[in-house]
């Protein structure tokens, strides 16, 4: 690499991407059991992707519709690029606790920028390989006169996270500048992050609702709408469709134009936004009468200061309670009927009843504060480590925060979906029961893993949330699994959906009371 | 006979199966005492706090905090001691005063004594001024200060701090050491490490100097010292054991 400084600061980054380091390094056995856990999970997460993908493809190509696998993987892998980049555009580029140990090295602003776009690029690309490597080689395998379309159509992948990366990396930009200005700017920061979240999962699935007659049609409409929208997606599909490489390298070349002008201009400001981010407003204080709380009270209050300190965390773990919110008042202005004759389902409405709990612990299970609370402790676990409480008490303000951002948004969706769709007394007490389970399970699941996988040497508060942070991967993958599946199951046997339900709330309990009872048993140490 | 506020019985900390981080280590620290723990880096100072505030675990041994087991009554000897680390890192997102009052719930401090000792202590550091602000935007040695009066709000049995002198500016250590004498003549009990030798020969009744994890020499400071200075005994046993 010419640029021996990027080289360097990449360099150093690498070593922390997934721990790779710490692995390579540490003679600890808790080392390698982590690092086994989180293969596992990997594998756990990675395999059904790989297998939904390649069972889409499959299915276009098999109907005659493969040349539309090349525009709608570009529209997919953007989409998802799009979402998770903008989960983590706040704390990669600005406000890293890193800051000013980079900031002093003697290397130019862009140079730092770019190593952190790359590193974001780098994630990017491995998510995009994932989800979209099954669709090229069944694009290859079915039609088979277009081999240079399918190197093409690989080569596109390297290119593709670009642009909606740089889109969500400069949205997450310009609402930490915009939050700054304000007061109360986490707060702020996560109202504007968790709407233009919803904006984009709004047009996602507008996107894939223009036209569900059959999957062909959907597939044809979404590779024309992407075509539409999203010009870039259109140059991918000329360029595998002519095989010429000239609608590739256009493709190239804008997106790495406009990562260049990206990375150009946010390294002009970038001690600029970095300081204002930092900058605080020095208020006198004068002596006011302070409120005494008991311990318990202390920590929930402290774990709450935490919660909205944090917009990544906030964010992250909030989103899909505002999800279940949104869903459920749009619900309000929609009949069963009129899902169910869009969809063309029959007794689609019936289903979605007996479905009801197990479809609002979908929601639940996507929100977990208590799996990420320990590792943002960081450098201030021995604050906690400590005080003079039982280490159970700690967990306890910690699972009270996630009950308390679940318990709200639970409770007016279950109020709202059980009257929209007439629920009967059997379906109501279901509908009380199964969510307030899945809450109580979340919460004691996420602490759990975070007791068993913290991750306190962050450099930003992103790698303790997200990053591959083995507490909330593992959190969300089970929390999915365990409600995905019986709604599944409930979905094909209607008839038996109480007694499912019923066996899975049982069974969620009794986990949940023998990981509480681990819980209780474990002592809390700085290391 | 008085109860000693800090007793360490034959502590062993062990990181690897090669190197012991503290050996068999013994020592006592009784009511009205100020003990400093001496030597060099890496010498197992650190490790031997960080067991006796509770914070970490440890293999062999006993630590007892006014009679009370480390090991076995954490939360009672919690209770009883103040702890500030060499580096304190604090909560970034809250105020000081959030901060204090904070960790005055949490060691049941009523709001009379709170308010009293947070207003003392803030005005001796110079820090009243500031306490409205996020931790964030305070100075290294802002932080230390803080993390001081956070430690001293509930009138601690055990006060225990590793380096207190490093980054305080001259008036903030007068007033640490003013303020370590004060707890010290109510019935507390003090052990903190440090490198500062003329601090600690001034200040200490007591001193225990260890090397790679072993104790090599602890008593009065009148005792250890003998005619010569601190200094020159730390440097004697440093060469000596080379």
């Amino acid at each position: 690499m010419r640029n021996r400084y990027l080289h360097l600061l990449l360099k150093m980054q690498l070593y922390n991407f997934f721990g790779i380091n710490r692995v390579l390094h540490s003679h600890s056995k808790k080392e390698k059991q982590r690092c086994a856990a989180f293969g596992v999970i990997a594998i756990l997460v990675v395999g059904p992707m790989i297998a939904y993908s390649t069972g889409i493809s499959i299915g276009l190509a098999g109907m005659g519709a493969a040349h539309v696998l090349p525009t709608i993987s570009a529209l997919i892998c953007s989409l998802i690029t799009l979402i998770l980049t903008f989960l983590k555009s706040s704390g990669v580029l600005i406000g890293l606790r890193d800051y000013d140990m980079v900031m002093s090295l003697p290397v130019k602003s862009a140079d730092i920028v770019l190593s952190r776009v790359i590193m974001v690029y780098l994630t990017n690309l491995l998510i995009s390989m994932i989800v979209v490597l099954p669709s090229v080689i069944v694009f290859g395998l079915y039609v088979e006169k277009h081999l240079w379309g399918s190197v093409i159509f690989f080569l596109s992948l390297f290119f593709l996270p670009i642009i909606p990366m740089i889109l969500s990396l400069g949205l997450g930009i310009l609402i930490t500048e915009v939050s700054t200005r304000s007061r109360h700017k986490n707060v702020l920061s996560l109202v504007l992050s968790t709407f233009v979240i919803l904006l984009i999962v709004a047009v996602s699935a507008w996107a894939q609702n223009m036209n569900s007659d059959e999957v062909l049609n959907i597939g044809l409409a979404l590779s024309n709408m992407a075509n539409r929208v999203y010009p870039p997606a259109a140059l991918i599909s000329k360029a595998v469709e002519a095989q010429n490489f000239l609608y590739l390298a256009a493709f190239a070349g804008i997106s790495v134009l406009v990562c260049c002008v990206f990375v150009g201009v946010v390294a002009h400001f970038y001690q600029q936004i970095n300081t204002a981010v930092s900058s605080h407003s020095a208020v006198k204080y004068e002596g006011k009468a302070l409120k005494v709380s008991s311990p318990l009270k202390a920590m929930y209050k402290r774990e709450f200061d935490r919660y909205f300190s944090c917009t990544i965390y906030a964010l992250n773990s909030t989103i899909g309670m505002v999800l279940l919110f949104v869903v459920s008042l749009l619900l309000l202005f929609i009949s069963p009927e009129t899902i169910e004759q869009q969809s063309g389902i029959t007794g689609l409405s019936r289903m979605l009843r007996q479905v009801l709990p197990l479809v609002i612990a979908v929601f639940i299970t996507m929100t977990s504060t208590a799996s990420a609370s320990l590792s943002l402790e960081g450098k201030s676990r021995w604050l906690m480590c400590s005080l003079p409480v039982r280490s159970i008490d700690i967990f306890h303000a910690k699972m009270a925060v996630n009950l308390t951002v679940i318990c709200p948004f639970a409770l007016i969706s279950v109020l709202l979906l059980g009257a929209k769709m007439e629920v009967s007394l059997a379906e109501a007490v279901f509908l009380c029961i199964v969510p307030a389970v899945y809450a109580c399970f979340m919460s004691v699941l996420g602490m759990y893993m975070n007791v068993k996988f913290p991750k306190y040497d962050w450099t930003s508060e992103y790698y303790a949330v997200k990053g591959g942070a083995i507490s909330v991967l593992a959190t969300m993958g089970i929390g999915m699994f365990s409600s995905v599946v019986p709604m599944l199951i409930c979905a094909v046997f209607q008839n038996y959906s109480g007694i499912i339900m019923f066996a899975v709330s049982a069974l969620l309990l009794a986990i949940s009371f023998v990981l509480y009872g681990k819980l209780q048993r474990h002592p809390l140490y700085e290391v | 006979m008085m109860q000693a506020v800090l007793e360490i019985k034959n502590f062993t900390k062990a990181y690897s199966q090669e190197k012991k981080a503290a050996d068999h280590l013994s020592l006592t620290v009784m009511p009205g005492e100020i003990h400093g723990f001496i030597g060099h880096n890496g010498a197992g100072k650190t490790t031997t706090i960080r067991a006796v505030v509770g914070v970490m675990d440890f293999d062999e041994g006993e630590i007892l905090i006014a009679g009370h087991s480390v090991k076995r009554e954490p939360v009672i000897c919690k209770l009883l001691t103040a702890y500030i680390p060499d580096n304190p890192d604090l909560y970034d997102y809250v105020t000081g005063i959030q901060y204090l009052n904070y960790m005055a719930d949490m060691f049941s401090v009523d709001k009379t004594h709170r308010e009293e000792r947070i207003a003392k202590y803030a005005e001796w550091f110079g820090l009243t001024g500031s306490l409205g602000n996020l931790v964030s935007s305070y100075s290294h040695g802002m932080k230390q200060k803080l993390a001081l009066i956070g430690a001293f709000v509930h009138k601690p049995k055990l006060l225990v701090l590793d380096e207190p002198f490093v980054g305080l500016d001259p008036e903030a250590a007068f007033h640490l050491k003013k303020i370590m004498r004060e707890l010290c003549s109510q019935g507390s009990g003090i052990f903190f490490s440090t490198h500062v030798l003329d601090v600690a020969e001034k200040l200490c009744d007591k001193v225990s100097i260890i090397k790679q994890g072993k104790m090599v020499i602890s008593g009065s400071m009148e005792d250890v010292r003998g005619s010569g200075s601190l200094e020159d005994v730390f440097m004697e046993v440093v060469e000596h054991e080379k």
